[in-house]
């Protein structure tokens, strides 16, 4: 039996069915898509909630709490955590929750500030030396391999001993006496993180560019004459965001883990500042007695960590799925 | 092979040069001299103490003088403990350090990969999903953290172990688990992900259609290459437990060389911080380059071309 053509294929009725035709969802740029995927994932939404509450915590809490980090209240020392501190309070008198909330603006301060110098040293050399390949490449990643190979800790921690007595002397100078207030401590945690640990910013950042380059919009752009920086800074940059945003968030928790452990051995932040390293350093000493003075700084170095690790993951998934393990 | 081994080794050597460079004028760059702090100093023996380190001497001559004696494995005199040179403290405190650094490295090797296999095997299962849930917490918490809590609370409360000091073994217990409660979990991850691409392998289809047995197919084909990210993860590994020890040598009394660094730096004891900086440099690159000669050794996919 022969089947005609008409009963083969049946006409689209137009009037009825022209929502076939209609894309059902709406389109998404990259940032949109990346977004839902992150929205999906109730971990990674679940930690950037406490990374949210942590800062709001940091900012708003000293100046609501009715005691300061420094103030020392006679004849409380040494008490255990109650209504009135729900930390407890040091041996000095000092209440615990605002010396812990001050000791968040420090940690995480240490977090975002390393992260920019990072960003931008990582960034622009990262970039150059991937845009302009070749011998100029082979050079800037030779010094990168140099500096990557070299221990960062041990450097960290040589970087802090000079820029601390450097910086004593330079903040006595009028000009800078608005820093004095940050102390010369912190400032060389923010040097010392920020000048060792571009290096693997610079090789992601590199890796990158050289991919990139070779797109066609790149040769559209060159065609039309844009400048090279023009050219890195508007289309090869902004491309390799994605990757960038997760190196970087999983750059924050290895800049306060190391402001901790330095604090903890007494390279960090100036006494009386607080940082979370140096309160439980002091509670060291106290340890059989008051246990709690340990318990809280530990607590919230732990849970800050972990919630920009598992923030970092769940943004590493949706940025670049290609990535998921 | 051979021409790659130079060719890196060279690599290393240079490495070593630039960093010792840096020490150098890092150590330098702080401002007034050493003896700052005890002001009662007449200026005269200040001069002569000066000119005991040599640090009256032009700068450059300095720099060679201190090359040279690098070189020798040399490192100079301690300006705080009179007269002791810095080698003997390191052969004196490095013993320690490294007893501790060698269990915890076993431990973490003995313990990271049997979960990690455990793990992929069991892939998506609870026992996967309690190893990963500890791999995360591991990443997460500090390792001087780990110490001072299990210190207490099985040390001080529980009585389980040795409080201080590293006389036995069993003194070693607490702080090697502190040292490696980190490497043991990123090790866990890493030996995860690899067995469980590892097991999609043809390879491995083929050794299970032979009618190997499991455990063959599993212990003899699959964790051999599921191993190999761990070779390359022992450098960042060894040099983390290092840097690991300064604050757990502390927390736990242990007079390895890393307590004694984080000493010489309150101190202010120059040569010191700059001798154990370098002999730890030292250490780690040629450890770094061991590990890399041992890569390429085991795993012949790897070109030797670059």
């Amino acid at each position: 039996m022969q089947l005609s053509r008409e009963e083969l294929f049946k006409p689209l009725n137009r009037q009825r069915d022209n929502k076939a035709e209609v894309a059902t969802r709406p389109s998404l740029t990259y940032w949109g898509d990346a977004w839902k995927r992150l929205k999906q994932n109730k971990v990674a939404m679940f930690s950037l909630a406490v990374i949210v509450l942590i800062f709001l915590a940091a900012i708003f809490g000293p100046m609501l709490s009715p005691y300061s980090y420094s103030q020392q209240i006679r004849g409380e020392e040494n008490l255990g955590p109650s209504l009135q501190h729900p930390f407890g309070t040091d041996s000095l008198g000092r209440d615990m929750l605002v010396r812990v909330l001050y000791g968040a603006r420090i940690s995480l301060s240490v977090g975002v500030v390393a992260c920019i110098i990072n960003l931008t040293i990582g960034i622009f050399y990262g970039g150059i030396s991937g845009y302009f390949g070749g011998r100029v490449d082979s050079i800037m990643m030779r010094i990168v391999d140099i500096i990557y190979s070299i221990p960062t800790m041990l450097y960290v921690i040589l970087l802090m001993v000079v820029l601390k007595d450097r910086l004593d002397n330079l903040l006595k100078l009028p000009v800078f006496s608005g820093l004095q207030a940050a102390g010369s401590g912190l400032i060389s945690i923010y040097l010392a993180i920020g000048l060792t640990y571009w290096v693997s910013m610079a090789r992601i950042v590199r890796g990158q560019i050289l991919s990139l380059k070779e797109q066609e919009y790149v040769t559209a752009a060159k065609t039309l004459g844009a400048s090279s920086f023009r050219i890195l800074v508007r289309h090869l940059i902004p491309n390799s965001l994605g990757s960038i945003i997760v190196t970087t968030m999983l750059l924050i928790p290895d800049a306060i883990f190391t402001e901790s452990f330095l604090s903890f051995i007494g390279l960090g932040v100036d006494a009386p500042v607080p940082s979370w390293g140096s309160l439980a350093n002091d509670a060291l000493g106290s340890i059989r007695t008051h246990f709690y003075l340990l318990l809280f700084p530990s607590l919230a170095i732990s849970i800050t960590i972990l919630a920009f690790n598992l923030f970092g993951d769940g943004l590493r998934d949706a940025l670049d799925p290609r990535m998921r393990k | 092979m051979f021409g790659y081994m130079i060719k890196r080794f060279a690599y290393s050597i240079f490495t070593l040069f630039v960093i010792i460079t840096i020490t150098f004028f890092l150590m330098h760059a702080i401002p007034g001299n050493v003896y700052n702090s005890e002001k009662n100093l007449p200026p005269a023996i200040v001069e002569n103490i000066r000119a005991k380190y040599g640090l009256d001497k032009p700068l450059s001559e300095q720099y060679f003088t201190m090359l040279k004696n690098t070189l020798k494995l040399d490192f100079g005199i301690s300006m705080k403990n009179r007269g002791r040179p810095v080698n003997d403290i390191i052969t004196e405190h490095f013993p320690h350090s490294a007893r501790l650094g060698i269990f915890s490295i076993t431990l973490c090797l003995f313990i990271g990969i049997p979960l990690g296999i455990l793990s992929a095997l069991k892939k998506d299962k609870w026992q996967d999903r309690l190893a990963m849930i500890i791999a995360t917490l591991g990443v997460s918490v500090p390792g001087f953290v780990v110490a001072v809590l299990t210190q207490y609370l099985l040390g001080v409360k529980l009585k389980w172990f040795p409080v201080i000091g590293d006389k036995t073994i069993y003194h070693l217990i607490l702080p090697a688990i502190a040292l490696s409660f980190l490497p043991i979990s990123f090790i866990a991850r890493l030996v995860r992900s690899s067995m469980v691409e590892v097991l999609e392998q043809d390879y491995i289809r083929t050794a299970r259609a032979k009618g190997l047995s499991e455990r063959v197919v599993i212990y003899k084909h699959a964790l051999k290459n599921s191993i190999m990210p761990v070779v390359t993860y022992l450098g960042p590994l060894i040099a983390g437990v290092l840097t690991g020890s300064f604050v757990i040598e502390s927390i736990f009394n242990i007079p390895g060389l890393g307590r004694y660094f984080v000493t010489s730096i309150s101190n202010r004891d120059y040569t010191v911080t700059m001798g154990v900086t370098i002999f730890y440099a030292v250490f780690l690159v040629l450890m770094n380059f061991a590990v890399d000669v041992l890569y390429t050794v085991l795993d012949p996919r790897i070109k030797l071309k670059n």
